[in-house]
């Protein structure tokens, strides 16, 4: 039970980081549309976010500080003020993403108009990152959000052809009827959904809350390798459950409601609700770890006291950074802009900012300055150079597939 | 300045109106537009008869049948507002419209059923969606 308690901060980065309200609906959206051709990107991004989530918190257990702070000092002000730039702009359009996202789970459980939970949710949000412990944090919303295990009991009892699913994984084609750019543009959208960069800064921050040292370094391992693999499953799953329900159809999913509804033909009431909960605390998680992520980043960048480890009276800049954040991500759902809308635009734009966040990691993961005999190997900066190669062309991709497809029409 | 009003009005009214297309364009409108109302109508009616089984949360079928009715009621509109621009394509206009205006039609009938409980009304109306679930069928393949 020890052992298990000990990767909740991998299993919430995980739940909350890797699916949240971006990967549920861009992964329900390609299955329904394009069957599990595309799993192979959820595959590839997952590797990557556990070789890039290993080096985070190694650099966090070994230099005992955390991202932002060494990649200012380690590249200088002004590359450390863009890529915060980017990094909190982009945390507060997912913040904006994840807000609306928890209202519209609430609008499928009450029937009241999500507009009148954004600021319920904005509320809730800035209360639990000011009164919640950090290890509650991690342990209630990394647990319930294990409730989404209820798309892989779907699939079981789902009239699955398994042998098809399996084909289109390891075999994957454009589909019939499908466009190469679109299908393109989606493995895009499902990459920048699962490596969206707050992450990162979450998980070496959280490091640093949980006090990670080189003793704990296999722990900080362990929460990587096994964290961000769950969160694969669970994306996968709700990917494979679209397969026998919405595809025969192309359903073109646009609404969180037609994700539930293979939940609710497999497994009826009990199967929603166990959905709407994890739904809640995936994206609740993730709307949190967004906030504290642009606290996190702004902190360290200008060397302020920061963390939930400290009472918010030792930490105001920190704290009001992270109101700041939730009331204009609030103020900016509140315009009615459709919650999903964004959610696609973020997960898009997160796939062109990829190696901005990445890059720097990799540099810090090799100066043995910081990291003294715990640098990079040489097989762990060969796969994160191949990785970086994925992303930059990932990024360079992303502008002219969007345009091309008219984002993925 | 007055030049100025006109030109803006005039642009505005071409606006309202949709793009020209050519023939072919016009045909693949079509087509998408009926794939669109395929995968809206057969989310309708899989909520509705989930929800007839029991097997729905009231709140969530109502979600995804409003959805559903708000979908199709843009999918009209964006339609409507396409210039056809030959006979031919106006003929494929009054063949998509007349199934469209039905299936939005069934689908307010579906919701109001859904929200007033009435069981007979929402089988009625999604067993009824099957007649233009069938015309968008057919001309999902007029491309």
């Amino acid at each position: 039970m020890r052992g298990a308690l000990k990767i909740t901060l991998g299993i919430m980065t995980a739940i909350g980081g890797f699916v949240d309200i971006g990967d549920i609906v861009t992964a329900s959206l390609t299955g329904a549309r394009f069957g599990m051709t595309l799993a192979w990107a959820v595959v590839l991004a997952t590797a990557i976010m556990v070789l890039y989530g290993e080096m985070a918190g190694r650099v966090a257990a070994v230099s005992k500080r955390a991202m932002f702070d060494v990649v200012r000092e380690r590249l200088g002000v002004r590359f450390a003020m863009v890529n915060l730039g980017a990094n909190a702009l982009l945390s507060l359009l997912t913040l904006a993403a994840e807000i609306g996202g928890v209202a519209l789970v609430l609008h499928l459980v009450t029937g009241i108009h999500y507009l009148i939970w954004v600021p319920v949710v904005g509320l809730g949000v800035w209360l639990t990152i000011w009164r919640l412990p950090f290890q509650a944090l991690e342990t209630v919303f990394g647990l319930l959000g294990l409730c989404l295990l209820v798309f892989a009991a779907a699939l079981v009892l789902l009239p699955t052809d398994w042998g098809s699913l399996w084909h289109e994984a390891i075999h994957p084609s454009v589909p019939a009827g499908e466009a190469l750019p679109t299908w393109l543009f989606y493995a895009i959208s499902l990459i920048g959904a699962c490596l969206v960069p707050y992450q990162v800064i979450f998980f070496s921050s959280g490091g640093r809350e949980e006090k990670w040292s080189v003793k704990d370094m296999k722990d900080a391992r362990l929460n990587a390798v096994v964290g961000f693999p769950l969160g694969m499953v669970l994306s996968l799953s709700i990917m494979a459950a679209m397969v026998p329900v919405l595809r025969p159809d192309s359903v073109d999913v646009r609404h969180l409601g037609q994700v539930t509804l293979p939940i609710a033909q497999a497994l009826g009431v009990l199967g929603l609700i166990l959905t709407f909960i994890g739904f809640f605390a995936c994206v609740f998680a993730a709307a949190t770890e967004s906030a504290l992520s642009i606290g996190y980043s702004v902190a360290q960048y200008f060397g302020w006291t920061w963390g939930k480890r400290h009472k918010p009276s030792a930490a105001p800049r920190f704290h009001v950074v992270c109101l700041s954040s939730v009331i204009a991500a609030t103020g900016f759902m509140l315009t009615s802009v459709d919650p999903i809308t964004v959610t696609i635009i973020t997960v898009v734009l997160a796939a062109a900012a990829i190696p901005l966040t990445y890059l720097p990691l990799l540099v810090v993961a090799n100066d043995r300055e910081y990291m003294g005999r715990y640098v990079n190997k040489h097989w762990q900066n060969g796969l994160a150079t191949i990785a970086l190669l994925v992303m930059v062309v990932v990024s360079l991709a992303t502008p002219p597939l969007l345009f091309a497809t008219k984002a993925g029409q | 300045m007055r030049a100025i009003v006109l030109v803006l009005v005039a642009l505005f009214a071409v606006g309202c109106a949709g793009p020209t297309v050519t023939a072919n364009q016009y045909r693949g409108k079509v087509a998408q537009t009926a794939k669109a109302m395929t995968g809206i109508i057969v989310t309708a009616q899989h909520a509705a008869r989930l929800d007839l089984d029991g097997k729905m949360l009231p709140t969530v079928s109502d979600g995804v049948v409003t959805d559903a009715e708000q979908d199709a009621d843009s999918v009209q509109t964006t339609m409507e507002s396409r210039q056809p621009p030959d006979d031919r394509s106006d003929r494929l206009r009054r063949q998509v419209e007349q199934p469209l205006r039905q299936a939005t039609s069934l689908l307010t009938d579906l919701r109001i059923a859904l929200r007033n409980d009435d069981h007979d009304g929402e089988r009625a109306a999604a067993d009824a969606l099957d007649g233009p679930l069938g015309a968008f069928e057919q001309l999902s393949g007029v491309s």
